[in-house]
């Protein structure tokens, strides 16, 4: 069965890349824009580390790699889920939906991998060019096990974002939503980029906590990042692993639920 | 009640009692119910399906009549497993389609016209290829079967360019050809020459046709075109206000419910009657021709004293319409009958 | 313009000011919203001062910086044309455009009655999240600026929503001459974040970019009103900035003029 879905993924990112290509200018617009954000925040980084040594206990490589974490963790979620979540809604509405469920596959996973987005595929290298570069510059002692926990963590990264924002895109079926997605997705961003530290004394500390344990978003690039580069608490590498599988599998449920009113409800 | 148990041997759909009702918000009419109406939402109860029940065998092409909103599509999706009936009992190849067992979904298709499966901007055998992989058929089989459709359909050099490019026969032909690939053994069709020219409607149902005869797959269709039904049904289904107000052979409709026949005569002289007598009443009058309806009953013996009165060159008696027939069962009160006369007929098919 | 002209856009204003208060609900909830990517900023920046040691970085206190950001919101407030450009472009693009060249009304001025009248129910609805959210910052905030400079304050926001105003007309006029303007637009905008000083105060960049980035218009467009509220100029500062501004506006409005003119008839001669 893992052979037949494997096959099935690849027929999909098969079918998108001959897609994208097709349209290729704004393949390179899109490409082209994300690299402006990238040296915009990068000329910020500058603009910071000319006036510290250290934010919240990251020195400027590390921040930098930090930047690399983020950047890579959340555009791999763009490329590989943003679409199709954003989609449902629309699927939903056109009764789109149907077809999927004629499929004699699991829909979940045939919603949730349709499409790819290759434009950013570019800030995929940009990532990882500014990780290798940081850790590098760092000169830390890097092992393979760092690498491999440091991508697992990344996996894991992925699969909490997923499951959070797959369940509000399937939940929005239910509800008329005031924030739409994109601007969920841009909070998400937004909170997850920096040092989780500096939100220690926010809000007497609960924000922090929400975030952290609840919805795990804070954590998402702190997380690999400081396996990598810093110190880090082997019980929060635990946890994040175990939060991204509680989540994925209530994701599932979300959705078993979300289908049957559906098909109760609808003609 | 015997006769349902020998035939559920053969049966390969079988529906019992379904009914689907769901609930619409009551949409406010005037100001002040729409402010009433932000405080509490009233509901209504659609009855979509209301205890319909039906046999179909293996290999039979039955054709699912009704006006707009009758419940055609609801029971298509009924039948797919879309969506949950609120009561009654279904069976498709002796599985329950609700319950979305793949091995059931591989064995049906359901085609909707004018809704779009395959990706818009991919060659049509891309996505081939990839309902290949979902639908886990082998190579061998996959190509073999793309090849005859292809033939059939006459649509092998287009298989390369993106379905976008597609003119609306082409897209159907190849949407048809995305749901035979995996080779169904029951075939739902929902509207599937709606929008099409003449030519691309003749060509799907050839094919239609085609497969039905050659690999005995059992198909249910609806249509608005009845060329479509008179071409590929003998036995049809139709559905009014959620009701099955006939089930058996589309000839019976007219023998049932044309209560009329259309005389057309054309006369030798150009002498006509100003009048035809109260049984027959006058549709077109372009002299020497002039058609009439006139009441089934009395056709014979109208038709024989015009025979005798007047020298008439030419005279010929047809059965109205069928899409006449039908409109008139949809609004002239068929609703009003009673359930058990409405399955009478159920008896008399073959 | 005559009066009837007057009476003409006014109407377009009231009816655009009706459209928008059907959106009271999700209005307030989503204002609020707006202001949360602004905690995660601050916070940083507290973590910078932290690192800093000292409560100076590019010449403002942390508080300073603090308001800067929340003051930014109020500038963007007036400035920013959500939808202006993308607006025009797919009128142009769709033939849309021509509906309004048969009628007696000029496009870019029923565009202009449209926004206002949009800002104006903007602002009244803001005025509650703004209000709360400012007064609760209020540590951070200037005291409120005395009488005669007030005058010159709000010369400086509207100079900042007719920048903002012709700026985005002239991008969406691109329509005319580029098809895919629409990504062209979106890069435009992911640049003008940086130039504009949205993203961090100009005054930390390093003096040689620094001073090409104020030379552009966008400086003018939001870094500099923002310094204008923050209350760290004197009366002859805030006068120049606003002249600064008008120079744009005129010559970017002529530009505008001038592309309009030209667009169109090249918009007649594709068959529009």
């Amino acid at each position: 069965m893992l052979a037949r879905y494997t096959r099935i993924l690849l027929r999909f990112w098969k079918n998108c890349l001959l897609r994208d290509l097709s349209f290729r200018t704004h393949f390179l617009v899109h490409t082209g824009g994300e690299i402006l954000w990238i040296a915009m925040a990068l000329v910020f980084l500058k603009v910071i580390f000319a006036n510290t040594r250290q934010v919240a206990g990251w020195n400027e490589h590390q921040y930098l790699f930090l930047m690399g974490a983020h950047l890579l963790v959340t555009s791999l979620f763009e490329m590989l889920f943003f679409s199709n979540c954003w989609r449902i809604s629309e699927r939903v509405r056109t009764g789109d939906l149907d077809f999927v469920l004629l499929r004699p596959a699991n829909a979940q996973f045939l919603l949730s991998f349709e499409r790819v987005d290759y434009t950013t595929a570019a800030n995929l290298l940009v990532a990882c060019g500014l990780c290798v570069y940081s850790v590098v510059a760092l000169g830390s002692p890097i092992t393979v096990g760092r690498v491999l926990l440091f991508l697992l963590l990344v996996a894991a990264a992925v699969a909490i974002l997923y499951a959070l924002v797959f369940m509000f895109a399937v939940t929005s079926i239910w509800f008329i939503r005031q924030t739409s997605m994109e601007h969920l997705w841009f909070y998400t961003v937004s909170i997850a980029r920096y040092p989780a530290e500096i939100y220690r004394k926010f809000a007497a500390g609960v924000f922090w906590a929400v975030f952290v344990f609840v919805l795990p978003v804070l954590i998402v690039a702190n997380l690999p990042a400081s396996v990598m580069v810093r110190t880090f608490d082997p019980r929060m590498v635990a946890f994040m692993i175990a939060a991204a599988a509680v989540l994925l599998a209530l994701s599932s449920v979300v959705f078993r639920v979300a289908l049957r009113w559906y098909r109760s409800a609808s003609s | 009640m015997v006769s349902r148990c020998t035939m559920s041997r053969m049966a390969v759909i079988q529906v019992r009692d379904l009914r689907k009702t769901y609930r619409v918000v009551r949409k406010p009419q005037g100001l002040a119910a729409s402010f009433k109406a932000l405080l509490r939402r009233t509901y209504k109860d659609v009855r979509a399906v209301d205890g319909i029940s039906f046999s179909i065998e293996r290999g039979e092409m039955v054709g699912f009549l009704g006006p707009n909103g009758a419940g055609k599509t609801t029971t298509l999706k009924l039948l797919s497993g879309l969506i949950y009936p609120t009561s009654g009992e279904v069976s498709v190849l002796g599985f329950v389609p609700w319950e979305r067992r793949n091995e059931y979904r591989r064995q049906f298709a359901l085609l909707m016209g004018q809704k779009n499966q395959l990706w818009w901007d991919l060659p049509a055998i891309e996505s081939f290829r990839l309902h290949k992989e979902i639908y886990e058929i082998p190579e061998e089989a996959f190509l073999r079967v793309l090849d005859d459709l292809t033939e059939l359909l006459a649509v092998k050099d287009l298989l390369e360019q993106p379905v976008r490019e597609l003119s609306l026969g082409e897209r159907m032909k190849m949407e048809l050809i995305a749901a035979l690939l995996h080779s169904p053994s029951v075939l739902f069709l929902d509207e599937p020459t709606i929008g099409l020219d003449v030519v691309a409607q003749a060509a799907i149902r050839r094919c239609l046709r085609e497969y039905n005869q050659t690999r005995k797959v059992t198909v249910l269709l609806t249509s608005h075109y009845m060329r479509d039904i008179e071409a590929l049904c003998d036995r049809v289904l139709v559905i009014n206000q959620g009701r099955l107000v006939h089930d058996g052979l589309l000839s019976d409709i007219v023998n049932r419910f044309a209560a009329y026949k259309v005389v057309t005569l054309r006369f030798a002289d150009g002498r006509m009657p100003d009048q035809f007598g109260p049984v027959a009443q006058v549709l077109s009058r372009t002299p020497p021709t002039v058609t009439l309806r006139v009441e089934r009953t009395s056709v014979a013996e109208q038709a024989a004293r015009l025979l005798a009165d007047y020298p008439i060159e030419d005279i010929s008696v047809e059965d109205p319409p069928i899409e006449e027939v039908i409109a008139q069962m949809y609004s002239a009160g068929i609703a009003g009958l009673p359930a058990e006369e409405a399955r009478d007929v159920v008896t008399g098919r073959p | 313009m005559s009066s009837r002209a007057v009476r003409k856009y006014a109407v377009v204003f009231k009816v655009a000011l009706a459209e928008r208060l059907v959106y009271r609900g999700d209005f307030f909830v989503a204002t609020f919203l707006r202001f949360l990517p602004i905690i995660t900023t601050i916070l940083l920046w507290r973590a910078i001062y932290d690192g800093a040691g000292r409560d100076n970085v590019g010449g403002l206190s942390f508080a300073n910086m603090v308001a800067y950001y929340l003051l930014v919101m109020v500038v963007r407030a007036f400035g920013s044309m959500p939808g202006l450009s993308s607006g025009i472009a797919r009128d142009v693009r769709e033939g849309d455009l021509r509906k309004f060249l048969l009628q007696p009304i000029d496009y870019l001025t029923y565009l202009l009655a449209l926004r206002a009248a949009h800002k104006l129910v903007y602002y009244v609805m803001a005025v509650g999240p703004y209000a709360i959210v400012f007064w609760l910052c209020r540590e951070y905030l200037p005291a409120l600026p005395g009488a005669r400079s007030l005058g010159l304050i709000l010369l400086t926001l509207v100079g900042t929503l007719l920048l903002g105003f012709v700026i985005n007309c002239l991008l969406g006029l691109l329509a005319f001459w580029f098809l895919e303007v629409g990504s062209f637009l979106y890069l435009f905008m992911t640049v003008q974040y940086f130039l504009s000083g949205q993203m961090f105060p100009l005054s930390l960049l390093p003096d040689g970019i620094r001073r090409v980035v104020t030379l552009l218009p966008f400086a003018y467009e939001t870094y500099y009103p923002t310094l204008v509220l923050l209350g760290r100029m004197p009366a002859g500062d805030i006068a120049r900035i606003v002249l600064v501004q008008a120079v744009w506006i005129v010559i970017l409005a002529a530009v505008v003029r001038f592309a309009w003119a030209r667009g169109l008839r090249r918009y007649a001669a594709f068959g529009g």
